[in-house]
């Protein structure tokens, strides 16, 4: 991995690091990548990818619920986390740039 | 016989026959949990509430209409876990104030089960590493010592968990297995931890770290214990989607039934070279001993074993970075003001995330990667090998025997710099997450250095019955004496 594939990650992560934390993780980074490599040793001609355990247990097609309204938060539960609000609105830092 | 000495089902007998109230065993735990305080096992104590609970559960009683045989039991709950109007921090400042407005299921069943929660346990930061050491509120101390005095890590990411059941600051305690986070913790204290089949505990209001991995489970002094909880912290939950409608057994059904003429598997990929030597003598015992109680031992093969961790570190982080996007400052976390809205993105996670976090989104996001889509996907086939490996073992065993760590626990001045030394050490424990088999670390021993050490036993599909059924048995041959030396040096026993 070149400096500049690690500079990309940061900025897609939107992660900053700085001294010493940037060098020590951005090489165990490349290390543990590297060692990921270990698999191109591994025959998988033929085999299907495994993403979940639904494949084997037959979840999402048994387990469709009802389409029904639950109620689960009401508004002020919600409200009680933010850290800022106007009314029943949540502030948010500006998004659109 | 002291009433910390009381297991969950000798307290509940008690309970039951009213020898003994729930405020009582609540206030004998929670002035238990305040000698505990260097070992910084909670994140969150809820002890004046449990101290209204405790009287709530004995108003039911006396009125004989007790929720369940678990009413009164004061428990701990792993700080992952969403609690309706307690904080939830994921041991992460950038959760520190969070104050989740639902419940998870799990611990809304024990709840309603009439549990009562003396609080919210450490852990590592976002449940990633086997130390607890990541925390952002500093580390659990394992309590258990050895001559030379040092601290020893209480192992993770269910550190807080293990080491308070170890510690008697409470009787259970609530986990998460990601790859192997409730057993590694369970052998690295002599406690029971077992991490159920994927989908037989609802993931509901559990932070995901890798939601195809994630499964909830208990962690005790013993197995009838374990077993216990399980009850009632399992079954199916219609808010879970990866869950499936299970007949779910009475988890204490087969224990205390002859194991004569089930099948153990050994497999040979699990006897390694990087076993203590103490491991592989406790490992030959148990097999002996289960030889005794008329088990037939067979010796298998997993052969993808070797690629199981890379797979996991490569599924795991791939998961946990898509997971984590919501960690944005505006969604979720800190929430640090600046001028750039990519700034605000990166304050809250640059500031509120440990070195330890980051790494594993910039390795998920690095394999996310359009470009690297290949080596996700290899893993994904990869774990289908692995996995096969299991279904394959299960036509002609009924469960797989291996040590559950390759080592005692580590000291906390003795860590590796190496991120990699330490992701080794899950060798044995990730394989069952990646194939989302059930699992269960038990304790057997102390090792050279006067440390517990635990045994796994892997099951098949919702075979948690078995794997209870058996653990019991070897349990009941060996009479490990679980006490710590911090129980033992603070006269807790």
């Amino acid at each position: 991995m070149k400096d500049s594939d690690i500079q990309k990650l940061f900025k897609i992560t939107h992660i900053e690091l700085h001294g010493d934390s940037l060098s020590k993780i951005s090489s165990s980074v490349v290390d543990i990548i590297r060692w990921g490599e270990i698999l191109n040793k591994a025959n998988v001609e033929g085999v299907e990818p495994m993403f979940a355990l639904s494949d084997i247990t037959g979840a999402y097609l048994q387990n469709m619920r009802e389409d029904e309204v639950i109620i689960n938060n009401t508004v002020n539960e919600v409200l009680l986390n933010v850290p800022d609000k106007d009314d029943v609105f949540i502030c948010v830092p500006k998004v659109i740039e | 016989m002291k009433i910390l000495d009381l297991s969950i089902k000798e307290a509940s007998d008690k309970l039951a026959s009213k020898e003994i109230s729930a405020l009582e065993l609540v206030q004998s735990y929670i002035n238990s949990s305040e000698k505990a305080n260097k070992l910084n096992i909670y994140i969150t104590k809820t002890f004046d509430s449990a101290i209204e609970e405790a009287k709530k559960s004995d108003d039911r009683r006396s009125k004989n209409s007790s929720l369940s045989v678990l009413d009164g039991i004061p428990i701990g709950i792993k700080d992952i876990f969403l609690t309706k109007g307690v904080k939830t921090t994921n041991a992460s400042k950038i959760l520190e104030n969070f104050i989740a407005p639902y419940e998870s299921t799990v611990t809304s069943n024990l709840k309603n089960a009439g549990c009562i929660s003396l609080g919210k346990l450490n852990l590592d930061e976002f449940a990633m590493g086997s130390t607890t050491l990541t925390s952002a509120f500093g580390p659990t101390i394992n309590p258990w010592k050895t001559d030379d005095n040092k601290d020893r890590v209480p192992g993770g990411s269910s550190g807080g968990s293990s080491a308070g059941v170890s510690a008697r600051s409470f009787l259970g305690a609530l986990g998460t297995d990601t790859g192997g986070s409730i057993r590694q913790p369970a052998a690295f204290t002599g406690t029971v931890g077992m991490k159920p089949t994927y989908g037989v505990c609802s993931r509901y209001g559990i932070i995901s770290f890798a939601s195809s991995l994630d499964q909830a489970g208990p962690i005790t002094r013993n197995v009838v214990d374990n077993a216990m909880l399980l009850n009632y912290i399992a079954g199916f939950d219609t808010k879970d989607s990866s869950m499936v409608p299970f007949n779910k057994p009475d988890y204490l059904g087969k224990i205390g039934q002859s194991i004569k003429g089930l099948r153990v598997g050994i497999p040979k990929e699990y006897n390694s070279e990087s076993l203590s030597s103490c491991l592989k003598s406790y490992y030959k015992k148990v097999i002996d001993v289960l030889k005794t109680l008329g088990a037939e031992i067979v010796d298998i093969s997993l052969p993808h074993t070797e690629y199981a961790l890379p797979v996991y570190y490569i599924v795991a982080s791939s998961e946990a970075s898509s997971n984590y996007a919501r960690f944005d400052g505006v969604k979720y976390g800190l929430k640090v003001e600046a001028s750039e809205l990519s700034d605000v993105y990166k304050n809250a996670r640059s500031l509120g995330w440990g070195e330890e976090v980051k790494r594993r989104v910039l390795l998920g996001t690095f394999n996310l990667l359009e470009e690297n889509y290949g080596r996700f996907l290899t893993a994904a086939k990869v774990r289908r090998l692995v996995t096969n490996d299991f279904i394959d073992s299960f036509k002609k065993i009924d469960v797989i025997l291996t040590p559950t760590t390759t080592s005692e626990a580590f000291t906390l001045d003795n860590m590796p710099s190496n991120p990699m030394e330490i992701y080794l050490s899950d060798v044995f424990t990730v394989t069952s997450n990646l194939a989302g088999v059930p699992a269960i670390s038990f304790p057997v021993g102390l090792g050279a250095e006067g440390l517990p050490l635990g045994m796994q036993l892997i099951g098949n599909y919702f075979a948690e019955d078995v794997l209870y059924q058996i653990s019991h048995a070897i349990e009941q041959e060996l009479q490990f004496n679980g006490i710590s030396t911090f129980v033992k040096e603070n006269n807790l026993s």
